[in-house]
């Protein structure tokens, strides 16, 4: 988490969490909600909204 | 700089609108009223009978009025909908139903709700236009609640 936070770290955070874990978790964004102070369907929305962020992990490549 | 807000080009592009709103949700008493008061005659489209027209005064009075943000627009273009977080009621939400008090699509239309295959347009209200024409209303987008005749009735 970078050391300032806010509302407008939102994009970024998610962007680092899909790049952490490959996909975006529903705890993920409650954690995100609680720290950035943003309402979670306010994450929730984001998180839905652009196509570079996944909300299910991806199945491995056999 | 000169705002024309009720030229025959405007009024013409309003009813325009208003008669894709009836095309999209005729089973709501707002809408048709709308549609009335803007002077549309007849609808051109096929009639969808959606639920839901995205108006978002649900979304805005959860969040404006009781800032408990448990609902929102979520998805884009044709996808776009209102939903809660992860599409589950939160803890949050405290059942205040004014989401719902507030939703045009509850209240049908005064003949009485439509069935798919008779949805059309109501009218009925258009006796009542002039009277309705004489009162002043505050703008839709200015405060909740006004600007559309869409009162309950016991």
């Amino acid at each position: 988490m970078p050391t300032e936070r806010g509302p407008h770290q939102l994009i970024e955070v998610l962007q680092d969490v899909q790049e952490r874990r490959g996909y975006i978790s529903e705890d993920a964004m409650c954690t995100v909600s609680e720290t950035l102070a943003v309402p979670l369907i306010e994450v929730y929305r984001v998180a839905n909204f652009y196509k570079a962020f996944t909300l299910a992990p991806r199945a491995p490549r056999t | 700089m000169v705002v024309l807000s009720n030229t025959e080009k405007v009024r013409r592009l309003r009813r325009n609108i208003a008669e894709l709103l009836v095309a999209e949700a005729p089973n709501s008493r707002a809408i048709q009223d709308i549609a009335v008061r803007c002077g549309v005659r007849n609808v051109r489209y096929p009639f969808r009978n959606k639920t839901c027209v995205l108006c978002g005064r649900c979304v805005r009075v959860c969040g404006e009025t009781w800032a408990a943000k448990a609902l929102g627009f979520v998805g884009r273009g044709k996808e776009r909908r209102v939903d809660f977080p992860f599409g589950v009621r939160p803890s949050f939400c405290k059942q205040c139903n004014t989401c719902i008090d507030l939703c045009p699509m509850t209240i049908t239309p005064c003949p009485g709700p439509m069935k798919r295959g008779e949805e059309r347009l109501c009218g009925q209200c258009e006796s009542q236009l002039t009277m309705v024409e004489n009162i002043p209303d505050t703008c839709v987008s200015c405060e909740l609640g006004k600007g559309f005749q869409c009162a309950r009735r016991a």
